[in-house]
């Protein structure tokens, strides 16, 4: 058993490139000769990789397996391999236990989808309606006048954009809310584009 | 500038957007449903030519994540949510509900859209949170055979390219 340990710890070295030269060479030739030997420095390369991973190293350790162990393309790969296990799994555990949290997930883009379905609805009838709005309140005559359509046209337009919180009608005047005000700005500096006369 | 002027330039960049978009669905022995899919796929990438639209069998992620072969089915689909902007599951094949149910308890699952026929509406194949969100939507056979169902796809996807250039989680 204490051999075994000595081996690994010999071949971890070697890995590490901390090998004098003579030893360096020695163990070389073993791997290439040697079956056995070569099959325990894999062992050894996978469990270098994995305590790199988890941090397990020691500092100097560390230092050596980034600088040294991982310049070989292939360890660099087993790596990312690891590494994309590993965040699969933590992943995994936690949605296992984060029901709540995802239906809110799909609440907000729900929220989300529906208030821009309303911008986009009409073929882009909503934003022109918001954006005037955005100057001055308005009654809704006047705001079919001015984006050129009727009354059949714009109510259901309107309706939406109401019900997703962006416009509100008070007696028969319509305006902007500070909601639809703030997603229009978001949209303007998103774009580059902006919504004015 | 104009309002209309500023509109059309916004509609411009909606239409450019880089999406990344998967369409899962049944595969290409299936016949009319396969073609359905396959239209999809088209129609998407004439509206928005920046997009990446790909089927999920189409997708190889290992370049740049060596190893997910080794992966088993769900888990390598679990990958190719993560990596879209939009999933559309066109749900005509049988099993299409259990390999969903692996997604839904993920952080993703808000990207799917799921088209079902409407004479399983009252079916509970895929959890009612879906339903409720409306990441799945019901066509009738009209719908399925004319545009409606191309267009309600395309509607969502504009929502999502304007959700994404906004910086909003749609």
């Amino acid at each position: 058993m204490e051999q075994v340990l000595e081996r690994e710890e010999l071949i971890k070295k070697y890995l590490l490139g901390e090998l004098a030269g003579d030893e360096q060479a020695e163990v070389e030739i073993r791997v290439l000769t040697d079956q056995g030997y070569f099959n325990e420095l894999l062992l050894v390369e996978d469990e270098i990789t994995d305590d790199f991973v988890s941090g397990t190293l020691s500092g100097h350790e560390q230092e050596r397996t980034r600088d040294y162990f991982l310049a070989v393309p292939e360890r660099r790969q087993k790596l990312k391999f690891i590494k994309a296990l590993e965040q699969y799994a933590s992943e995994s555990d936690a949605e296992d236990t984060a029901d709540t949290v995802n239906d809110d997930i799909l609440s907000e883009a729900q929220r989300n989808r529906v208030l821009l379905e309303s911008l986009i609805n009409g073929d882009w009838m909503g934003m022109h309606l918001i954006a005037l709005l955005r100057l001055s309140s308005q009654k809704k005559a006047d705001l079919a006048v001015a984006i050129r359509t009727d009354d059949a046209t714009i109510t259901p337009i309107l309706n939406r954009l109401i019900l997703s919180g962006v416009i509100e009608e008070y007696e028969g005047l319509f305006a902007c809310t500070e909601l639809g005000a703030r997603i229009l700005r978001k949209i303007e500096e998103a774009s580059g584009v902006e919504f004015t006369p | 500038m104009g309002f209309e002027e500023a509109i059309n330039r916004l509609k411009r960049q909606i239409e450019a957007y880089d999406l990344n978009i998967l369409v899962w669905g049944p595969g290409v022995d299936s016949g009319e449903h396969f073609e359905k899919r396959r239209k999809i796929k088209q129609e998407i990438s004439n509206c928005f030519y920046n997009a990446d639209i790909r089927f999920s069998e189409e997708l190889d992620l290992t370049g740049i994540l060596p190893g997910i072969d080794q992966l088993d089915f769900p888990a390598q689909e679990l990958w190719h949510l993560s990596a879209c902007d939009l999933c559309v599951v066109l749900d005509t094949a049988k099993g299409a509900g259990e390999e969903i149910a692996h997604f839904v308890g993920s952080q993703h699952a808000h990207k799917l859209l799921i088209l079902t026929h409407e004479r399983y509406e009252s079916s509970t194949n895929f959890p009612t949170a879906l339903r409720k969100r409306q990441n799945q939507l019901f066509y009738s056979d009209e719908e399925y055979f004319t545009c409606n169902l191309v267009k309600q796809v395309l509607t969502r996807i504009k929502t999502i390219a304007l959700g994404k250039l906004s910086g909003m989680k749609v």
